[in-house]
């Protein structure tokens, strides 16, 4: 099974590519064209053009691939604006009546310059006081917010159990916004106290306009969301984001040591650790990502449990692919299936999971024989 | 040598088209199209023979595929998807307009990805070299103008998009059938009786439509780029009226033709750019017209 399942990993050029920078000087205009067909449907298109470029291997694309990556990059660039111009209306929105607001992920990156090389967002995700919230949602629709039609049991679902609450719509510029108050959901295990990332959050710009997590917290909680997440349809591009922040978290050698100590030990205060261990690992191996040799070893240590471990590099080996078909086997849809299960354990207990599950799939029947 | 649709024989043309895919060059981009839906494989065959044929080894620009939803939905009242590159972004239509929904598809296709050419909703012809570019809502009787000048003299280089290079100095070709909708179909039918038209898909969301080839001709002179030369903003008059062609002010033209320009804001100032360099270069008029046969002299004009 491992070893057909090595095969088809191997038909992901933009993993091979990823992983080996340097193969890109024999590749055939038909290979390029698939990478290319991969990383668009993985969202990476704009995101390749950095990483060739780094390599210095933009040379060897034939032109027409090249236009597609700058058209990659044109759109990446517009959307960032974009993304600074509802910041910049939703900070002044909110601060204007004393509420505090933290970019998270996407708009976070894009707003730091962390991690947001060719980033495209899907939508526009803040952090705020769990205390503050109802304040927030009053002031979003006094200024053209509104909630996302969802249906009853989903906004319960929502209320009760999730760290966010439904996701929001500008009516106007059809933007949509999820406001958090918390990292993972509430009915996790382990609840980070979400008051200890805001206590630390900086600002991202001199004027102090906008505010982001710490560039250890904005790791630690990518980590997080990529390794609860079930459906990993966007997990190659959220590793990426991880190899990124890591770069720019380890950027000078001499305070690897003291770095990764902190990193850890902020990991264990938040309770996250194994997320932390789980990104570290498959940075590593999937993308070979240059981390501290302190690092490495930490989280080693952490990894103990052998069999655990053996399961979940089957499932992330066979995941963090791109979503296209050339990609997709047998094993993918086991992996998926099993990441799938994994994170809606993780997230919940059995007993509020079977029910959770059971009206979600009969939902899904439903709207599938209503459709046909 | 350039290899050509119709030297496949129908049948080896439709055997690459179901399985590997028939890769083909349409304006400047390579295209991997890959369906097993008859309609569409007739139509095409009929309305593409005159393209070229690209070869495997070739990146290719757009993956399209047209195919059935399910099993289920061959036999019920049957539908077509659209996918490029796997992803699908319409919703699908009546299994019978399959050849409107690709070129429907290609369209959006073109106008989203195409980011090396700032891109006017425009027909556009062309005459010792220098390119008219007829912008226009639907129903402004752009492509009625388009067809009829086709087949009057012009060389044909889009019926749809204008793809205007990086330094705005020519536009490149991207000869396509034109699409004719509703009481126009009857029209070029009579005006131009050397047109080859293809099948007539009734009832779509856009009224009834028709395919008219393109000129060999045309297609033959695809890589033949034309410089900016006029902008003529055409609309028709059902009653009989003389034909008014009435100056427009630079300004003005910009304006009004950013409007028609699928990527203009994401382009940014190379948009700006390129647009303002296109109506500096270029006669600005509005056309009025009931007559296709005075609209054309009046053009003709100009030169």
């Amino acid at each position: 099974m491992l070893s057909s399942g090595i095969c088809k990993m191997e038909k992901s050029i933009l993993n091979q590519l990823l992983l080996k920078p340097c193969i890109a000087k024999s590749f055939s205009h038909a290979q390029w064209d698939l990478c290319l067909r991969q990383a668009q449907v993985a969202n990476l298109l704009g995101r390749l053009d950095f990483v060739l470029e780094r390599h210095d291997n933009l040379q060897y694309l034939p032109q027409r691939a090249l236009n597609h990556l700058n058209a990659a990059l044109l759109r990446s660039n517009k959307q960032h604006q974009d993304i600074k111009a509802e910041a910049k209306l939703l900070s002044s929105h909110l601060t204007d009546s004393g509420l505090e607001i933290t970019f998270l992920k996407g708009a976070a990156y894009v707003l730091t310059g962390i991690a947001c090389e060719g980033r495209i967002c899907s939508d526009i995700d803040i952090l705020v006081k769990k205390s503050q919230l109802a304040k927030v949602e009053q002031r979003l629709e006094a200024v053209g917010w509104a909630p996302e039609a969802i249906n009853d049991y989903d906004k319960k679902y929502y209320r009760q159990w999730m760290h966010e609450i439904p996701p929001m719509i500008h009516l106007g510029r059809q933007t949509i916004l999820d406001v958090h108050h918390n990292i993972v959901p509430l009915t996790a295990e382990k609840l980070p106290n979400a008051l200890q990332l805001l206590e630390s959050r900086c600002p991202t710009d001199n004027e102090k306009t906008h505010y982001a997590l710490a560039p250890m917290d904005m790791i630690l909680h990518s980590a997080v969301h990529l390794f609860s997440e079930g459906e990993l349809d966007k997990g190659l591009r959220d590793l990426t984001d991880l190899d990124l922040l890591f770069k720019h978290y380890f950027d000078d050698p001499s305070l690897d040591h003291c770095r990764s100590k902190q990193l850890f030990s902020r990991a264990s205060q938040l309770n996250i650790e194994s997320s932390l261990v789980y990104a570290l690992r498959y940075c590593d191996k999937v993308l070979n990502t240059q981390l501290p040799q302190q690092c490495l070893l930490e989280s080693a240590k952490d990894s103990n449990n052998i069999f655990k471990l053996a399961i979940l590099d089957y499932c992330y080996h066979h995941t963090f692919v791109p979503y296209h078909s050339s990609c997709q086997g047998i094993n993918f849809e086991v992996a998926s299936f099993i990441l799938y299960l994994r994170s809606h354990l993780k997230k919940m207990p059995l007993r509020l999971l079977l029910p959770h599950l059971s009206i979600k799939w009969w939902q899904r029947a439903k709207k599938m024989f209503v459709v046909t | 040598m350039i290899l050509i649709l119709s030297t496949y024989s129908k049948k080896e043309f439709c055997q690459r088209i179901k399985t590997t895919g028939l890769n083909i060059k349409i304006g400047p981009f390579y295209i991997k199209l890959t369906s097993n839906i008859p309609s569409l494989l007739d139509n095409f065959y009929f309305l593409y023979s005159d393209c070229a044929i690209v070869g495997d080894d070739q990146y290719i620009d757009f993956h399209i595929c047209l195919k059935p939803p399910s099993i289920f939905r061959r036999w019920y009242r049957p539908q077509v998807n659209f996918f490029l590159n796997e992803f699908r972004p319409f919703k699908p239509l009546p299994i019978d307009q399959t050849m409107a929904f690709f070129e429907w598809g290609l369209n959006w296709t073109i106008a989203q990805q195409a980011l090396q050419y700032l891109i006017i909703h425009a027909a556009v012809v062309e005459k010792e070299g220098k390119a008219i570019i007829l912008p226009g809502m639907p129903g402004a009787g752009k492509s009625t103008l388009c067809a009829a000048m086709a087949h009057h003299g012009w060389r044909l280089l889009s019926d749809e998009q204008a793809l205007i290079t990086k330094n705005a100095a020519e536009i490149v070709p991207l000869v396509r059938p034109i699409n004719l909708k509703n009481q126009s179909i009857e029209v070029i039918k009579n005006f131009c009786p050397d047109a080859q038209f293809g099948q007539i898909f009734k009832q779509t969301s856009r009224g009834d439509i028709c395919h008219v080839k393109a000129p060999s001709d045309a297609i033959a002179k695809i890589t033949e780029t034309a410089q900016p030369f006029a902008i003529i903003f055409p609309s028709f008059n059902n009653e009989p009226s003389p034909t008014k062609l009435t100056p427009m002010a630079k300004g003005e033209t910009v304006i009004e033709l950013i409007n028609h320009c699928f990527n203009y804001s994401i382009l940014g100032l190379d948009g700006f750019n390129r647009l303002t360099t296109v109506v500096e270069n270029s006669q600005c008029f509005s056309l009025s017209y009931s007559d296709l046969t005075s609209a054309i002299s009046t053009l003709d004009e100009l030169y």
